[in-house]
């Protein structure tokens, strides 16, 4: 399987890169991207799958806490460099694109 | 007396040379014996591709009855379960604890605090569709953003696991079936 870039990956990928050596909760991916949790989840679990990110547990007690425990996702060194890749390559236009632009610029 | 067309059709009337019964019924037979031959052939055809259409048609409408069947199965368990809670007869868990509170503490969020309510028979439903700890983990992360969700996205955020559930199941079985495979063949 390899990681399909959408732009809500994209998105997701980018609030990960901001420092990637903080964790993110639910609450937290969905605040910075404005993804609702739903659309976030399946892209953070391809992400894991591909070993982009790893997610573990909160380690605490939800009765003390009040609150059930959150899962936090981290990126991970191979990871972070996939992901500079990708938005790199993202926000490179298309040859088509590039061509498109050229003509314009002809005809012009 | 005989009348006289069918005394020419008997041959009880007329020579030899008036006309050639057995050669004009030949021709005849021949002739409807074909039609009949083509109109058989053409019957045969038209059978099997009501046969082939026939059981297209039954896979085709099956398929559609068990889809329909289950989203109205999933639609109407939800709708129950949901009512069942709004009465109070099955609240459990702490989400619905935190929905009920929210709900009875902000009077402008009650509408989408029983559109959350609702929603939740049918995510545990979806999540009985996925392997189970992978559906016990979405579960449980959905969970955990709803408790902290500001009122507001309550309406939302349900639906929107809801809407992308089958992606989640999809998913989470390739993960454990290819997990599985890489296992039997002693990947790593």
């Amino acid at each position: 399987m390899t990681v399909r870039m959408t732009m809500q990956t994209l998105m997701v990928l980018q609030a990960f890169l901001q420092d990637p050596a903080r964790e993110l909760y639910g609450l937290e991916l969905a605040e910075e991207t404005g993804l609702l949790p739903g659309t976030a989840y399946p892209i953070l679990l391809r992400l894991e799958n591909e070993g982009w990110v790893t997610s573990s547990w909160e380690d605490i007690n939800p009765e003390i806490e009040g609150r059930p425990r959150r899962r936090y996702y981290r990126m991970t060194a191979s990871g972070a460099e996939q992901a500079s890749k990708a938005i790199a390559s993202a926000r490179r236009p298309s040859r088509a694109a590039l061509r498109s632009l050229l003509e314009e610029g002809g005809h012009a | 007396m005989t009348p006289p067309i069918l005394a020419r059709v008997s041959g009880v009337v007329g020579g030899g040379d008036d006309i050639d019964f057995a050669a004009a019924g030949g021709v005849t037979g021949l002739i409807s014996g074909i039609v009949g031959l083509v109109v058989g052939l053409v019957g045969i055809a038209s059978g099997v591709i009501g046969i082939v259409g026939g059981v297209f048609g039954v896979i085709t409408s099956g398929i559609l009855g068990i889809v329909a069947g289950g989203v109205l199965g999933v639609t109407a368990g939800g709708a129950l379960g949901a009512s069942g809670m709004l009465r109070g007869r099955s609240f459990r868990g702490s989400f619905q604890a935190s929905i009920a509170c929210a709900v009875r503490g902000d009077a402008g969020s009650t509408a989408s605090g029983v559109a959350a309510t609702a929603s939740w028979p049918v995510m545990r439903l979806a999540a009985g569709l996925m392997p189970r700890a992978a559906g016990r983990r979405w579960l449980e992360e959905a969970e955990s953003f709803l408790s902290e969700a500001a009122a507001e996205d309550w309406r939302q955020a349900p639906h929107n696991y809801i809407a992308t559930a089958p992606q989640v199941i999809i998913l989470s079985w390739i993960t454990v079936l290819t997990r599985r495979i890489r296992l039997t063949r002693g990947d790593k």
